[in-house]
């Protein structure tokens, strides 16, 4: 996924703008970093309230981009993840420091999972690389929509805690 | 608990249309939904919420700061890697 910096605006308003259609809460503004290796970073957090709990649930997507071109970014790290602080649990789909995580997981991509949050039986999970943040969206608001068991059980652990 | 999600008929009851129209609008991208299996979608209640609301939508902007080195995401995987290498060592 290369953009050009409009491009690669476009893309990180169109991300907050579906987590605002989905029901989030998101803030007008959205920060973001620009290094002197021309590295863009952002993070979008969004929150969710739930009517049962006075605690909200929470979405972040956070995306590093690294300069291939003059005027053009590809993605190279993302963290989606789902902090669900009414039900305890937490899912995210990360792929960051691939260097590290293919030497020590075999893999880039990884998840985590969280049945009862900040309680994990597995540090990594096997993942799939997501396509972009789009689907980490996607991906996170089907795990808020289903209350209960996450299936954590049922993934592939590759670093247990 | 308060349930966090409608059925496509359930939408349909609540807004006066069929569930032909609320699939419709779903495939079109109109109303959020997730896939929950191949042939199974659910409404969050708070996208219905916000699809039926009245007020604006947000105008969102990116407010870019210069600063020496991107902020690192994600639980450090380097960490593990050290542990990894000691338990190798010993």
């Amino acid at each position: 996924m290369i953009r050009d910096a409009r491009g690669l605006d476009l893309y990180i308003r169109g991300l907050a703008k579906d987590m605002s259609t989905r029901g989030f809460d998101v803030p007008a503004a959205i920060p973001a970093e620009a290094d002197l290796a021309g590295y863009l970073a952002f993070t979008i957090v969004g929150h969710i309230p739930d009517p049962d709990a006075s605690l909200a649930a929470e979405m972040r997507i956070a995306e590093i981009w690294r300069p291939v071109l003059s005027d053009r970014w590809e993605r190279a790290e993302y963290a989606y993840d789902l902090i669900d602080r009414p039900l305890g649990r937490r899912r995210a789909y990360h792929l960051h420091d691939a260097d590290a995580a293919r030497a020590v997981l075999g893999v880039a991509a990884h998840e985590h999972c969280e049945e009862i949050l900040g309680a994990p039986t597995c540090d990594h999970y096997r993942g799939l690389e997501l396509g972009d943040g789009h689907q980490g969206i996607d991906l996170l608001d089907a795990a808020w929509v289903r209350p209960g068991n996450l299936g954590c059980a049922a993934m592939v652990c590759l670093q247990r805690s | 608990m308060t349930n966090r999600f409608y059925t496509p008929r359930e939408v349909s009851d609540i807004l006066q249309v069929s569930p032909t129209t609320v699939m419709e609008r779903i495939h079109a991208g109109v109303l959020p939904a997730v896939r929950v299996s191949e042939r199974i979608y659910r409404i969050p209640v708070p996208a219905l919420e916000r699809f039926v609301s009245t007020d604006p939508a947000p105008e969102f902007h990116v407010e870019y700061r210069r600063v020496d080195r991107v902020t690192t995401i994600g639980e450090p995987i380097a960490a593990v890697a050290a542990v990894v290498e000691d338990l190798v060592e010993a």
